[in-house]
Order: structure tokens, then sequence, then C-alpha cells
């Protein structure tokens, strides 16, 4: 899988901090992105790399918090870090519950947001190979038939060959066929793995 | 040397007959009287006064009247005036063949009102006392004492005349102490004495005067130190709103001054950041450590505003520019708009002239006018929050500045209180904001008033006279 280079969205309404953060993140040679408002990122045509986004609670018209509510609603996933004038505890709470990575009150110190930073934008990365494989995965489950899924469920569930027969009413002969069959498509090597592909495939449920 | 000697007299008696004045001369020859009284009744006559002669043996009626006819030549004019008579002393003092003291001194008061009445500027009388007899002395001497109850305050002055020949040493001692002062004719010298009571009430009166003098100073200086105390305490009161005002919002005052310096630490972050890097790229440290200067001197620039605000200095008049005080205002409570989701807009008018004032006193009001206008939209959730502030000239020699809102308006109920002290609709409010607003506006010859909005909420205003200097 090759990806655009990692990229930093820094959206903060003050220019000093907005340029300040994109010299100091731009100096470890990762992308940076810089907006003043949360409207202008909305509006943006953003690449798809691994990524995260440095937001400012604080914004006039769409705040931070609000912006982080629109970006879960339209399912876009962006490890978010969030820096603020005030350590206000009940609003850093909301943004952590929805999901915020990091917290950093003003003013903080360059390292911490680039630990931060590389955090998040590793955490992306990983979420990012996460959501691949199992879009792959989904892929192999989709050209199963609707017999060899219910088949599958069987085996996942650690029923023998012969209980599944007896379950369908099919022979155990017909059982295995069903079962090879599974193995190949979903790429599995053994038992465990099929079943540990299965568990993957149910955390995620299907994209609508 | 006769002249010089006639002169004097005069002036040393036209000198001390002032109004109210009781004194006693002792005389040594006819003479002597002579000079003296006719001296006094010349400088009666000639200021229009009524003058009473009381003449006794051996000097009579006639001999008064030649002598001082010699002196005044239109006495005639005087006696046909009525403004001048001469009676004998026994007929004046002893009219019942005895004399009685109540009873003459009941006379001079009606003698007193009835020529106050007729329009004369005041009375001077003597009167000569060879009549006196041993058996009349204490009564007559219990009479003169009397006297200067009856003179006291009215525009009469009295001389009381005594023949030396014919007092003994008791005598004048009785006519000393019962006299204000007394002078001494003996062959043509003078001389004066003043009585110990005289010179105590001199003294006395110097005492009054002086203790007065004292009193007029200090409480002068009570009341300049009292209004100097009102106005400190006006200052005072307007700071400590100030301060107060500062306090609710210091929140965003603190944020304002974080933002700057997480610029600054940032910057020099990003600075050494790309100083490590191999190899350095000065370039970028140098644009971001110019940008650490940038956001350094904004945070001391907001120190410095935050500190003006603080300090505890007497209201100054100087030339000042409207909109940088509003610009200055909202760059300390700028967040304060952010924190409670209001979008604030700005039209300030170009190219307005300066007013004359307090800069940190005018800041105070925009920074009430706006806090309030936040706070009248605290409780809004149907609409967009919403605070403008507009400054323009108005009329030729006025700046308007107009602080609106899209708040809960102002109930036409208590629109006329909310300018009193102690008057608030807040749970959290001193009352004190807008009553300080509104004296700091007058004091500076503007208007403060509020209006309704037509649809929702209020809009405050204040003018300004511009400092507009001739070109000339």
């Amino acid at each position: 899988m090759k990806d655009d280079p990692p990229t930093v969205f820094v959206i903060d309404d003050d220019p000093l901090i907005r340029s300040g953060v994109r010299s100091l993140i731009g100096s470890v040679g990762l992308r940076v992105l810089t907006f003043g408002s949360a409207l202008d990122f909305l509006r943006s045509k953003r690449p798809d790399a691994p990524a995260c986004l440095v937001l400012d609670v604080r914004l006039p018209d769409l705040s931070g918090l609000d912006l982080q509510r629109e970006l879960h609603e339209s399912g876009i996933h962006i490890p978010i870090i969030f820096i603020t004038g005030y350590g206000d505890i009940p609003m850093t709470v909301e943004a952590m519950k929805a999901g915020a990575v990091e917290f950093l009150t003003k003013p903080f110190r360059g390292q911490n947001l680039l630990e931060a930073v590389q955090g998040a934008i590793a955490r992306d990365r990983a979420a990012r190979q996460e959501r691949a494989e199992i879009a792959e995965l989904r892929k192999c489950f989709d050209t199963l038939s609707p017999r060899e899924r219910e088949v599958l469920g069987m085996v996942v569930t650690g029923l023998l060959n012969k209980q599944i027969a007896a379950e369908l009413g099919i022979s155990e002969l017909t059982v295995k066929t069903h079962r090879a069959h599974i193995m190949e498509k979903m790429r599995a090597g053994s038992l465990a793995e099929l079943v540990h592909i299965s568990d993957r495939l149910r955390s995620v449920p299907p994209r609508e | 040397m006769a002249t010089e000697a006639r002169m004097a007299s005069v002036d040393v008696v036209g000198d001390v007959a002032a109004w109210g004045a009781h004194f006693c001369l002792f005389y040594e020859t006819k003479q002597d009287l002579l000079d003296t009284l006719i001296s006094y009744c010349k400088s009666g006559l000639e200021r229009d006064e009524y003058c009473l002669w009381i003449v006794a043996e051996p000097l009579t009626i006639d001999e008064a009247r030649a002598a001082l006819k010699n002196a005044v030549p239109d006495l005639d004019r005087h006696f046909a005036g009525s403004r001048l008579e001469i009676v004998a002393a026994r007929d004046w003092f002893l009219p019942g063949g005895a004399f009685d003291g109540k009873t003459l001194t009941a006379s001079w008061y009606e003698k007193l009102a009835s020529l106050s009445a007729r329009g004369y500027p005041g009375m001077r009388i003597t009167g000569d006392t060879t009549w006196l007899s041993k058996k009349e002395w204490t009564h007559f001497c219990d009479y003169e004492d009397g006297l200067n109850e009856v003179i006291g305050n009215q525009r009469l002055a009295v001389l009381c005349t005594y023949p030396l020949a014919a007092c003994g040493a008791p005598q004048i001692l009785d006519v000393v102490r019962t006299h204000q002062f007394v002078l001494a004719r003996r062959h043509g010298n003078w001389d004066v004495l003043e009585t110990a009571t005289l010179k105590r009430a001199k003294a006395e009166l110097k005492g009054h005067n002086e203790e007065l003098e004292r009193r007029v100073v200090e409480r002068t200086s009570e009341l300049m130190k009292a209004s100097e105390a009102l106005r400190e305490a006006q200052v005072e009161l307007a700071r400590v709103t100030r301060l107060t005002a500062m306090g609710e919002l210091s929140a965003s005052i603190a944020h304002e001054l974080k933002q700057p310096l997480a610029g600054a630490i940032t910057n020099s972050d990003a600075c050494l950041a790309w100083l490590s890097n191999q190899p350095p790229n000065l370039d970028e440290a140098r644009a971001a450590a110019d940008r650490t200067i940038e956001a350094a001197t904004r945070a001391s620039d907001i120190i410095g505003r935050i500190q003006a605000l603080f300090k505890k200095t007497a209201p100054e008049r100087m030339r000042v520019n409207v909109n940088e005080v509003i610009e200055e205002t909202l760059s300390l409570i700028r967040s304060e708009t952010l924190r409670n989701n209001v979008s604030l807009q700005t039209e300030l008018g170009s190219q307005l002239p300066p007013v004359l004032g307090d800069r940190v006193q005018l800041q105070q009001v925009v920074l009430n006018l706006v806090k309030n206008g936040i706070e009248a939209m605290s409780g809004v959730q149907d609409r967009a929050l919403q605070l403008r502030i507009r400054s323009a000239r108005y009329e030729p020699n006025q700046i308007v500045v107009a602080v609106a809102d899209s708040g809960a308006g102002i109930d036409p109920q208590v629109i006329g209180r909310i300018f009193e002290p102690f008057y608030t609709t807040k749970l959290q409010g001193t009352g004190m904001g807008l009553a300080i607003s509104r004296s700091i506006i007058e004091a500076h010859g503007g208007r403060l008033w509020v209006e309704p909005n037509p649809s929702h909420g209020a809009t405050f205003q204040y003018t300004l006279p511009a400092h507009i200097e001739s070109v000339q």
C-alpha cells in the first residue's frame, strides 16, 4: 500500500500560532496544511494519507468541538489534537469522549505537540491499515455463497463437520467441500486464522 | 502753632468718635472744653449727623453757640434743619429737679428711634457734668455704666466731659471704669488713655477675629479636602468597578495573553528545531525567531493595556482616537465573545476626529457595554448572538459609538432605572457598570443612552465631542 506522505492539518485563527505550528511540524519533515477556520478546512480537498488534525477549541463561526462532531457524523476518521487557551475540564472531557487523542493547553511545548502529532499519525496509519485490511476481508467475504456463509458462521462457533451436516441436513462430505472453499476464498491457512478473520469482520459492521 | 494744635484736636476727636464709642474727656480749662467740643460737633455736622450738645456752667448756651458759629459758618442752617441742638444740662439731666437714670436711658432709646426714622445717619452727643453733686455721683456712675449697653451697636457716639478740678481720685477711677477710653486736655495738651476694659475688649476682638479667620481657613481647607476626597473617591470607585469588570473577564483576558505566549513558545521551539536539523535551516530558524519577537511584543502590549486599566492614576485629558479605544478594548476581551458564541462585528468609521479624554476611562465604557451586551444575550437560544459595534461622526462636532446586541432587550418598566447606581437585573451584577459609564461619558461632555432595537435586543450609544483644533 503506497500512501501520500503523512499530513498534519492545523486549524487556528491566530496567524502567529498557525505559522509557528506549521514551522515546528515542518521541521521534522511532515507535510503541514494550515487553515484559519474550520469551514476553510471542510471546504478543502484533503490528500489520502495518514494524517492528524491540530485544532484550536475556540474558533469563530464553527468551533473545534463542532468540527469534531461534524467529522464524526460524516464518517471522516482523523485523530484530533486539541489545543486550547482555557484548561476547561468539562470541555476537555467532552472532546476526549468524542475521540480526541490529545489535549494541549496553551502555551504548550513544541516537543509535546510533536510527540502528539507523531503518535496521532502512527495511530492513523494503523487505523488506515486496519480499515484497508478489513475492506479486503469484506471483499473476500462478499465472494462467499449464502450456504458457505452459513457454514462459516457454524465453523467459527466451534461446531464439528458432523454437527454442521446434521444441522443443515447435508452430507459431511459437502460440509468439507464448503469448508475448503471458505478457507480458500477467505485466504485463511488454519481454523484459528479463520476465527480471527471472522472476529475482525464482525467488529466492523458492513458500511451501508 | 495754634492752628496746628486746632488741627490736631480735630483729628483726635474726629478719629475717636466712631459709632458705638462712649468716651470721656477730663478738661482743665473752659478753653480746653470748648476746643474739644467744637471740633467734635463740627465733624459731626460735616457728616450730616445729628448733634446734641448739653452744656453746663460755667459755659452757657450762647457761649457754646457763638464758639461753634466761629468754626461752622452756616450754623444757622443746621439749627433750621433741626440737626443741632444745644441744651442746658439741668434741663436735660434734671428735668424733675432730681436725676433719674432709668427715665433718661429710656429717652435715649426713643430719641434714637425717632432720629433713625427721620433718616439721620447717626447721633453724636456730648454732655458736661459740672452740675453733678456728690449725692448723685453713684447714680450717675450707674447710668454711665448702663449707657454702654444702650450704645452697643447703635449709630451713636457719646462724649462725656468732666472738669478735672471737680474730680477727686475716686471720681476719676469711676469715670475711667465706666467709659471705653479717656481723653484728657490740659492747657491745650492732649492725653489719650485707654481703659483696661477697652484694651481687653480690643484684644478679645482681635482674638475673635483671628479665631474667626483661623476657622474660615480651617473650614475652607476641610471643604477643599472633602471635595478632593470626593473626587478621589469617584476615581477610585470607577477604578474598582473597572477591576471588578476585569475580574469577571479574567478568563478571557488570560486567554488573550496566553495566545501570544503560546505563539512565542511554539515559534521558539520551531526555531530550535530548525537549528538542530542537519544541516541547520537558518532561513526557517530566522523566520521563526522573527515571529517569536512579534508574538512576545504582542503579549507585552496586552500586558501594557491590562496594566493601564489597573493603574491608579488621576484621569487625564489627552487626544484619543475612539476607534483605537474600541480596538484595544476588544483585543482584551474578544475571546469572551468566542466563549459565549457571540459573533462580533465592528463597523468603525474612517477618519474620525480625535476626542479629548482619558483613554482608560473610555476603554472602561467600551468594556462595560460589550460585557453588558454579551450578558444580555446569555439566555438566547432561538437566534444568532450578534454584537455590533459601530463608530461614526455624528453632527459636525460629535462622535457616536453604538453597541447593539440581539439579546432579550430591556423591560420598558426598568429602562429608566438601568443607569442608576446599584440597579441591576443580573444575578451577579454590581449595578455600577452603566452608572459609571454614564458618569464617565458625561464627564467627557457626552451623552450615554439606550434604545430598544426594532427586532431584538437593545443599542447603547454614546456621543463624545470631537476635539477639532482650529487650523489657523
